[in-house]
C-alpha cells in the first residue's frame, strides 16, 4: 500500500513531463494517470521479429532481438518466458516434430522453432498419472532467457513474465482437449489431479521470477473461444477458477501485479476473474465479444484493461485512417482515468505488416497522452 | 418397454451425457426389436439437436458438446453390428477439413459428430489439408456439401486457393461451400466466394441443413 501510494504521489508531480517505461506502467497498473497510455503486446513469432527488424534468420530470436523487436515498436512493457531446463534434451520421433519436458508432442519446422505447434500431450488414460513426473521448476538454465531480457531491458522498457497457464497446460497434458473436457465428466478426479500439477508448478516458478526482480507476472491462460467458454461457467468454478485464485493470492502476497491473459468469450465468468484479485486483463478480443466500453464501466475500477484493437482483419488488412480510428475508440473509451494499456487484441502476429503495427503504437502514442476527458 | 419410450430414454441419454444411459438405452432397443437405424435417427438424432439447442441457449458449452459426441459413439458400437451397411439414408454428402498449415480439429470434430447424428455422410479429411486433397475428396465421393476449418488468420487464406482450385478442377459450382474458424466473417466468405461461413458448428449444422431442404 505503501509502495502504491508513494509511486502515485510521485507520478502525479510529474504528470505533465514524460516518464520512464516502469513509471508509465505502474501508474497505469495503480489507477492513476501517468503521462500518456502505455503500450504493449504479445510477440512471439520469428518471423514477426523479422518483420519488425527488417532482417531474415530470426530463428530463433535471441535477447537482442526480442527487446530490440518491442523497443522499435515503442512498447513500455513485454512479456519474456522462463525457459526449459538446460539439462533435459528434447526426444525427437521425426524430423519434425519434438517432445518436450512435459512429454507434450509438438510440429516443429524452421519457422516455428521458438513456438511449436502443440499436437498433443501424453496422458491418455487416468492411470498414466500415475507415474508421471512433472519438470522441475528448479531445472538450471530455466531463468537464463528471462536475465538477459532483463539486463538488455535495463530502463528502457519493463519486463514481465508468465508464470504459466494452469488450465491450459492441464489440458495440454492430454493426449487431446476433448479427453481433458470429457474426463471433466467421466474422471474429475483424473482432472483434478492435473490442475494441482500445473498450479503447483507455476507456483514455483512465479517465486523464482519474483526473486529474480520481475515486478509483474503475468497467467496465460485461455478459457474461451469466440464463441463462449470451454467449460460451464459452473464447472470453471468447481475446478479451474480455484487455481487461478490460488496463484494470483501467492503472486501478489509477495507483492508483484498480476495480469491475466485470456483469449475468448469469457463475458461469464468476468465478474468471477476480477475476483480473483487480478491487476488486469488482456486483450478482450473483439471477435470473441469482448466489450471493452462495458467491461470499463464494470470493473474499470478494479482492474488494468489492455488490448482491444482488431488484430484478425484490421492490423494485418486495415488501412491506416481505419487503424487510427479504432486505437482512438479504445483510448477514448478505457483510458479517462487511468487503468488501460493500448495493445491488439491478441498479439503482433506475422501477418500484420511492420507499418501497420508501428503506425498503431505512434498513434497512440500521440493520442493517448493525459489528461483524457470521459467521453463515455 | 414402448418403443417410443425407449427411443426417449436414447434421446434423453444424449441430452443427459449419460454413456451407461445410452448403453443400456441401445441394448433395450435392440432387444425388443427396434431397427437400429431408428434408434438413430429417432433417438440419437433428436437428442444431438436438443444439445444443440441447449449449447445455443448458453445452457451447454464446448465440453458437453464433446460429452454428447461420445455419448453418441458409445451408442453406435452398441448399435453398430446391428446397423446394416446403407441401411441409414444419408441426407447429403460432406467433405470436411482443416486446411493447409493449420492443425486445429476441436471445431470441426464437433461439426462432424453433429452433422453425421444429422444424417449427413461425412468424410472428415483431417488437418493440414492440402487443396488438391479437397478436390481429390471432391472427385472420389461427390459431396453436396465442403466445409473448410480454420483457426489462424494465416491460414484462412487458404480457403480461397481450395476454392480455386475447386473451379479449376471444374467442380466449384457441383457443391456448396461453407467455411468456419475463429477469424472466419462474413464477409471473408463472401470475398472468397464461399456460400457461407458459421459462426459456431450448431449454426453449421443448421445452414447445411438448410441446403439439404432447399434441395
Amino acid at each position: 500500500m505503501l509502495a502504491t501510494a508513494a509511486r502515485a504521489k510521485e507520478t502525479s508531480k510529474r504528470k505533465n513531463s514524460d516518464l520512464d517505461p516502469r513509471e508509465r506502467v505502474f501508474a497505469t497498473l495503480d489507477h492513476e494517470e501517468p503521462d500518456r497510455v502505455p503500450l504493449f503486446d504479445f510477440i512471439y513469432e520469428s518471423k514477426s521479429f523479422e518483420n519488425i527488424l527488417g532482417k531474415k534468420g530470426v530463428t530463433p530470436y535471441t535477447p537482442r532481438d526480442y527487446v530490440r523487436g518491442h523497443l522499435a515498436l515503442g512498447l513500455d512493457l513485454l512479456v519474456a518466458n522462463v525457459g526449459q531446463s538446460e539439462t533435459f534434451v528434447p526426444k525427437r520421433p521425426s524430423p519434425d516434430t519434438i517432445i518436450d519436458e512435459w512429454g507434450i508432442r509438438s510440429k516443429i519446422t524452421e519457422e516455428m522453432q521458438v513456438l511449436p505447434w502443440y499436437l498433443s500431450g501424453s496422458i491418455e488414460k487416468p492411470e498414466d498419472l500415475e507415474n508421471y513426473q512433472a519438470p522441475d521448476p528448479h531445472a538450471p538454465g530455466r531463468m537464463k532467457y528471462l536475465e538477459s531480457v532483463m539486463k538488455l531491458a535495463k530502463d528502457k522498457i519493463v519486463v514481465s513474465t508468465s508464470a504459466g497457464c494452469p488450465f491450459s497446460l492441464a489440458w495440454g497434458l492430454c493426449s487431446s482437449m476433448s479427453l481433458f473436457l470429457k474426463w471433466v465428466y467421466t474422471s474429475p478426479n483424473t482432472v483434478k489431479k492435473l490442475l494441482e500439477i500445473t498450479t503447483n508448478y507455476d507456483l514455483e516458478i512465479a517465486k523464482r521470477c519474483i526473486d529474480a526482480g520481475v515486478e509483474i507476472i503475468w497467467i496465460c491462460d485461455d478459457m474461451g473461444y469466440n464463441d463462449g467458454l470451454f467449460l460451464s461457467p459452473s464447472l470453471m468454478r468447481k475446478y479451474v477458477l480455484p487455481c487461478l485464485e490460488k496463484e494470483v493470492r501467492a503472486i501478489k502476497r509477495r507483492g508483484a501485479k498480476v495480469l491475466l491473459h485470456c483469449d475468448g468469450d469469457v463475458r461469464m465468468i468476468l465478474d468471477d476473474l476480477v475476483r480473483t484479485g487480478i491487476d488486469g486483463i488482456h486483450p478482450m478480443e473483439r471477435s470473441a465479444k469482448m466489450d471493452i466500453r462495458q467491461i470499463k464501466h464494470t470493473y474499470g475500477d478494479e482492474i488494468c484493461l489492455i488490448g482491444n484493437v482488431e488484430n484478425k482483419h484490421l492490423l494485418p488488412f486495415g488501412t491506416t485512417e481505419e487503424i487510427a480510428e479504432q486505437t482512438k475508440e479504445c483510448i477514448e473509451t478505457a483510458a479517462p482515468g487511468g487503468g488501460y494499456m493500448l495493445s491488439s487484441d491478441h498479439s503482433i502476429h506475422p501477418c500484420i505488416p511492420y507499418e501497420n503495427a508501428k503506425f498503431m503504437f505512434d498513434f497512440a502514442k500521440k493520442y493517448g497522452v493525459y489528461p483524457k476527458r470521459d467521453v463515455q | 418397454m414402448k418403443e417410443e419410450a425407449v427411443l426417449l430414454s436414447i434421446q434423453d441419454a444424449i441430452v443427459n451425457l449419460d454413456i451407461e444411459g445410452i448403453k443400456k438405452a441401445c441394448k433395450t432397443a435392440i432387444d425388443i426389436g427396434i431397427p437400429a437405424t431408428r434408434s438413430v435417427t429417432d433417438g440419437m438424432a433428436k437428442g444431438m439437436d436438443i444439445v444443440g439447442q441447449k449449447y445455443e441457449n448458453n445452457e451447454y458449452f464446448l465440453a458437453e458438446l464433446i460429452m454428447a459426441g461420445e455419448t453418441m459413439k458409445e451408442g453406435l458400437i452398441i448399435l453398430g453390428p446391428y446397423l446394416k451397411v446403407g441401411a441409414v439414408r444419408t441426407i447429403a454428402k460432406v467433405v470436411i477439413g482443416t486446411v493447409r498449415g493449420d492443425l486445429h480439429d476441436i471445431g470441426k470434430n464437433i461439426v462432424v459428430n453433429l452433422l453425421s447424428a444429422a444424417g449427413f455422410d461425412v468424410f472428415d479429411l483431417g488437418v493440414d489439408v492440402q487443396p488438391a486433397r479437397f478436390v481429390d475428396a471432391a472427385k472420389k465421393h461427390n459431396p453436396d456439401i465442403v466445409g473448410m476449418s480454420a483457426l489462424l488468420t494465416t491460414t484462412i487464406m487458404e480457403m480461397n486457393n481450395v476454392i480455386k482450385a475447386l473451379k479449376e478442377a471444374g467442380l466449384r459450382d457441383k457443391v456448396k461451400i461453407i467455411i468456419g474458424g475463429a477469424s472466419v466473417t462474413q464477409q471473408y466468405a463472401e470475398k472468397i466466394g464461399a456460400d457461407a461461413a458459421a459462426s459456431d458448428a450448431v449454426e453449421g449444422v443448421r445452414i447445411c441443413k438448410s441446403w439439404v431442404k432447399k434441395n
